[in-house]
């Protein structure tokens, strides 16, 4: 075979150094997740990092939560500057979605292609939906929901009124977190080596 | 007129009688011909513009044996679907629940299935998160969500509703009370409706399926009652409009309305974003008076339909489409294509390689066709018969177009046939095996000479005929659009020419006949042999020029 695919050693996560990672012994992280830079990580307990997701600490720590799953080619990076980036508990961050250098609350929702913008703050159980952007240094409060064209944002009156609906927000979560501890295999020894 | 030039109009028949044909009097239209042969259809008529379409958009009865315009036939609603969810709705759920689709909403509300407490349930749009929590609501079915959603309307608001009637009452100002003035409105237009005599068909009742045939039938038998007939006699009242309150017309007062300052407060705090859109008040009648957002009420989708089209005299489909959500195909469609010859226009000795209209890429403005006064021009008139049998052609126009621009018409050949139409393939292959000189007539038409170049046009010959084609030639003299200034002065006021008169439009009217099998028939074997004559007879106008006026 003359065109053989590239030796594993070629890999950038291979490569470039690692960063100082702080990993709970419950979380997830997949073998082909890239984690780049050179400032701290820390992952909390029940939390899944899909293979390909992106974090890159280049400029400032990352903390990421409990419960959290951060999907396939999603970004969480402070390239930009010195702001750390700080996720909460239970944050679902979907497939192509960009977190940079902000503050994103508990049981809040990134999804699909959303961007979080530097020096922003999502507040507690707010969803972004898909393509919506979060603006740079713009403050969310809790129950917001961003959507639609032009991104309006409304205050999700069924969640803040009712316990019951944000239990069935948290308990969804845990069903998929439970489903995809099935699916994803831990890389192991890759990332807790010494 | 923006239509390139040349174009072929034909008229629909349906204008000259002013009402459709009554039931049961089929044949009267060959009467009603026989009589519009003396007159000439004018397309300068400010009527013509009404009844001329091009063929295209015209549809065939082949029971009336007449062309149908959009303005004589009927649209039928075939059947209903959900716009979202392509569901076909079953028409007696539509029926039973109104034109809209109960499970989902213009926002993509679903029922969230016992996210709420044990046996309630609520609407939950899965994009923005609004669910009916927040105008609390909750179901205690997951099913006939529009029924539930109605009684809930119901009971928040329609109890203030009633109060608010009693107010008015007291202070004989009109209020929100939507549901009891449509009632009113309803029941005076019925009235109306009742006493202006358009009488309702009288079996429309009946268990057989067409009333229309059952009113032909009973006419036959000379069916109508006394009463009814009297009623027909009498001279119908013209209907008049809702007047006032208790005839369901509300007026616009600028009073004030109650709970103003509260609004401007909650305006104060929300701003212009929580306001409802006019948009979002204007989809249901239980939004017109919300004010806010949050005060808006989900409303189900408003299915779509799909349309049929019947004849307006004999109630025969001439339109049918699928009945499957999302096909575009139809059952039936009798396109007046498929009967009717299709005239078509060319000038003799083209000036320049024509581009056809349709094939343009971009929409460039054609250059205008211009024709000169007084100067004779030579047309190539040609007839394509879709019909599978030979049809004898004739042609007659008057000598001088009607219009304000009188100009001479002549067609050199007026009776000819026109061969069947078939299989396209029939025409290539006899058409190269046949004629032997074809391989010269294909190197002539390459080398653009064409071999009968000087080919003049003679008077009672066919110019050119192919399978299904036959072309004739069209003498022209147009008219000058300014007269010429008179020597002696007359008294007569010179008419003012109005736009688009200076149009070279010809009218020429149609008849062709030919033999088929009987409808009858078709099916015997005994009657195979006999063949009945038919004809079909037109007008249409052919657009030829612009004149141009010096």
């Amino acid at each position: 075979m003359t065109t053989r695919p590239a030796a594993p050693s070629s890999r950038p996560s291979d490569t470039t150094p690692r960063p100082p990672l702080k990993i709970h012994s419950l979380a997830i992280v997949a073998d082909r997740a890239q984690i780049t830079g050179t400032h701290p990580i820390t992952i909390g307990p029940n939390t899944i990092i899909h293979p390909h997701a992106r974090l890159r600490a280049e400029k400032a720590p990352i903390t990421i939560g409990a419960n959290c799953s951060i999907s396939e080619k999603a970004l969480i990076s402070t390239s930009e500057g010195p702001q750390e980036c700080v996720i909460g508990d239970g944050v679902d961050i979907q497939g192509d979605a960009v977190v940079e250098g902000a503050r994103v609350g508990d049981w809040s929702l990134i999804e699909v292609g959303a961007k979080v913008e530097r020096l922003s703050a999502v507040g507690r159980y707010c969803k972004v939906t898909a393509l919506s952007v979060v603006l740079p240094g713009e403050v969310l409060g809790d129950f917001v929901v961003v959507f639609g064209e032009g991104g309006r944002r409304r205050v999700d009156g069924s969640l803040k009124g009712s316990e019951e609906m944000r239990g069935a927000r948290e308990r969804g979560q845990g069903m998929m977190l439970e489903v995809l501890g099935k699916l994803i295999v831990d890389g192991g020894v890759k990332w807790r080596g010494t | 007129m923006t239509t390139a030039f040349p174009y072929v109009r034909y008229a629909c028949p349906c204008t000259e009688t002013a009402a459709p044909p009554l039931l049961g009097k089929r044949s009267s239209q060959d009467v009603e011909t026989e009589q519009d042969e003396g007159l000439t259809f004018n397309p300068h008529d400010q009527r013509a513009n009404f009844s001329l379409y091009p063929l295209d958009q015209l549809l065939f009865c082949d029971e009336c044996n007449h062309t149908r315009c959009p303005k004589c036939w009927t649209d039928e609603m075939i059947y209903w679907y959900c716009p979202h969810c392509q569901f076909d709705v079953p028409s007696s759920s539509v029926k039973s629940d109104g034109n809209s689709r109960p499970s989902s909403s213009s926002t993509h509300l679903r029922p969230d299935g016992g996210s709420s407490s044990n046996d309630s349930y609520i609407l939950h749009c899965q994009y923005c998160d609004w669910s009916t929590l927040e105008i609390d609501v909750k179901f205690s079915k997951p099913s006939r969500i529009t029924e539930q959603l109605q009684k809930a309307w119901k009971a928040r608001y329609g109890a203030k509703e009633e109060k608010d009637e009693e107010d008015r009452k007291q202070h004989e100002s009109p209020g929100t009370q939507h549901d009891a003035t449509f009632a009113n409105l309803q029941r005076f237009y019925k009235d109306q409706l009742s006493e202006s005599g358009d009488q309702p068909n009288m079996y429309s009742n009946s268990p057989y399926s067409s009333p229309a045939n059952l009113a032909r039938i009973m006419n036959l038998y000379g069916g109508l009652s006394y009463n009814a007939l009297k009623k027909t006699r009498e001279k119908p009242q013209p209907m008049r409009e809702a007047g006032g309150l208790p005839e369901g017309l509300v007026t616009y007062t600028e009073d004030g309305i109650p709970g103003e300052e509260e609004m401007i407060e909650k305006i104060k705090t929300l701003g212009l974003e929580g306001t409802a859109s006019e948009e979002q008040r204007l989809t249901t009648p239980q939004n017109y008076d919300t004010r806010f957002q949050d005060e808006l009420w989900p409303i189900a989708t408003p299915l779509r339909v799909r349309r049929g089209k019947r004849c307006r005299t004999c109630r025969q489909f001439l339109a049918r489409p699928e009945h499957k959500v999302g096909s575009m195909r139809y059952k039936i469609r009798l396109l007046a294509l498929n009967y009717v010859q299709r005239l078509s226009i060319s000038p003799l000795q083209p000036t320049a390689p024509r581009q056809n209209p349709s094939f343009q890429l971009r929409p460039e403005t054609l250059p205008e066709v211009k024709v000169h006064p007084h100067q004779t021009q030579q047309y190539i008139l040609t007839v394509r018969n879709p019909i599978f049998e030979t049809v004898k052609v004739t042609l007659a126009t008057p000598a001088t177009t009607p219009g304000k621009v009188a100009s001479k018409v002549t067609i050199l050949c007026p009776s000819f046939t026109v061969g069947p139409a078939g299989d396209m393939w029939d025409e290539a292959l006899s058409a190269s095996t046949t004629s032997d000189g074809s391989r010269r007539a294909a190197m002539a038409s390459l080398t653009g000479s064409s071999a009968d170049g000087d080919r003049q046009p003679e008077a009672g010959k066919v110019w050119e005929r192919s399978r299904n084609t036959t072309s004739v030639i069209l003498e022209v003299v147009p008219g000058a659009v300014k007269s010429p200034p008179k020597i002696v002065p007359d008294d007569k006021q010179e008419e003012e020419l109005t736009e688009d008169d200076d149009i070279l439009e010809i009218p020429i009217y149609v008849r062709a006949e030919w033999e088929a099998v009987p409808h009858d028939a078709a099916g015997h074997a005994d009657h195979k042999g006999e063949r009945e004559s038919r004809e079909f007879a037109y007008w249409c106008v052919l657009g030829v020029a612009r004149i141009t006026q010096t």
